[in-house]
């Protein structure tokens, strides 16, 4: 059931790898590296949309089968691989949001920003409100003056936020190579020796190291 | 002892269950943001007697100075502390949202200060705008189909009576203790209000 095509028009892409695989197998990577990633990753809007629409195709040709009985066991299996993509999609979406909302003002102060389709945009900003209006209800209205700031610990006049919780870049990830990464530097004092990482081979690293691959599409987390 | 209470109340909320949330400690709280007003005025009385002194700051001696510090330092701690509270609170509360869905019980409810309640309608209503059809919406729900599926339909036991309810476009009425095959996405719902327990094979 691995490569079945849910029913959408096939993809055709110049780069051979993408062509020779199925938007349900691109989805179930951009999750487990989603899953895996301790930072938010760029949203697969197009993606997204293309698997929207073909489950959308596939649901109603389950409703319009269903009266027959001779179709009956296909019907089932179709509706059991609509169910696994659904899941993908729901908690692809769910584990963004996760991160949305544990970095929310990392994520609305940086880079990141651009990261997130429009709509999680929207969220992460209404969000951030109301993570404020609670923070100052909760505790900062009660503090003194000089240390009421969520982002400070003390005073703000033209110093950087040192009260912002980030996603932790050091931490380590399973990745596997897609393609030869050549010698990867392990720690910036130099004080262990650089590896060689080749392609398919299966490693331990921290996600630092790897972001830029990862970013390129040359690894992928497991 | 100075940031004795501040640290009761983190490891408070650091030792209950992940999954549970504790009734919130009001008076802790007021307690620890009592200490950190006190911290406060020693700090403003010690400036203010020093700045009278003709000799000013320079000439300030060093016990004020370290005095002014362990105060200043006390009143930081005691703010990562409260925030750290109430951020793990808000976490789990948001938590709640998802395990319970929009209506909180009236035994899970009790354990919330208001300004965790409020904070909890607030989510709800953003979360709902993000799931929902209008223009800031996906148009998908994301609460069910937590667990990967391997079957589309769960073999279910009935716990109690829940009137009768459309399941797979049909009325049925689910009569306690009777087993029954549900589409997961329906029965998940239910399960985590406590009508349906799954039977896992």
């Amino acid at each position: 059931m691995d490569d079945f095509d849910l029913g959408g028009p096939s993809e055709q892409d110049d780069e051979a790898d993408v062509a020779s695989t199925s938007d349900g197998e691109l989805l179930k990577r951009a999750w487990r590296d989603e899953k895996a990633a301790p930072e938010i990753l760029p949203y697969q809007e197009e993606l997204l949309e293309r698997v929207k629409e073909q489950v959308e195709f596939q649901e109603e040709l389950i409703q319009d089968s269903q009266s027959d009985p001779n179709l009956e066991t296909i019907v089932t299996l179709y509706k059991l691989d609509v169910d696994r993509i659904k899941f993908l999609m729901r908690s692809y979406l769910r584990t963004r949001l996760e991160k949305i909302e544990k970095h929310a003002i990392h994520i609305a102060g940086g880079d990141s920003v651009k990261r997130l389709s429009p709509k999680e945009l929207n969220y992460l900003e209404k969000f951030c409100d109301m993570l404020d209006q609670y923070m100052d209800r909760a505790v900062l209205s009660e503090l003194p003056a000089t240390y009421n700031k969520l982002l400070h610990q003390y005073e703000s006049e033209g110093k950087e936020p040192d009260m912002v919780p980030r996603p932790d870049l050091d931490t380590f990830v399973f990745a596997r190579a897609k393609e030869h990464l050549g010698l990867i530097e392990l720690d910036e004092r130099g004080d262990e020796n650089p590896v060689t990482i080749t392609e398919g081979e299966l490693f331990i690293i921290r996600y630092r190291l790897i972001r830029g691959f990862l970013e390129n599409g040359q690894v992928e987390l497991v | 002892m100075f940031g004795r209470k501040a640290a009761e109340l983190v490891r408070e909320e650091y030792r209950a269950d992940a999954d549970k949330i504790n009734t919130y400690n009001e008076d802790l709280v007021s307690q620890v943001l009592e200490e950190t007003r006190e911290h406060y005025s020693y700090i403003r009385n010690i400036v203010s007697r020093v700045s009278e002194e003709p000799s000013g700051f320079a000439g300030a001696a060093p016990k004020d100075g370290a005095a002014v510090a362990i105060h200043h330092e006390s009143i930081l701690r005691n703010k990562r502390c409260l925030l750290a509270y109430a951020n793990t609170r808000a976490e789990k509360v948001r938590a709640l949202r998802w395990q319970l869905g929009a209506v909180l019980p009236e035994n899970v409810s009790e354990k919330l200060s208001a300004a965790e309640r409020d904070c909890f309608k607030a989510y709800d209503k953003l979360l709902g705008e993000y799931m929902g059809t209008g223009p800031d919406g996906i148009g998908i729900d994301l609460t069910v189909d937590m667990l990967p599926p391997k079957d589309p339909y769960i073999e279910c036991q009935v716990l109690r009576d829940a009137g009768a309810m459309l399941l797979d476009d049909k009325v049925v009425h689910l009569v306690p203790h009777t087993r029954h095959f549900i589409k997961r996405a329906e029965a998940e719902p239910l399960i985590a209000q406590g009508i349906l327990s799954h039977i896992e094979s």
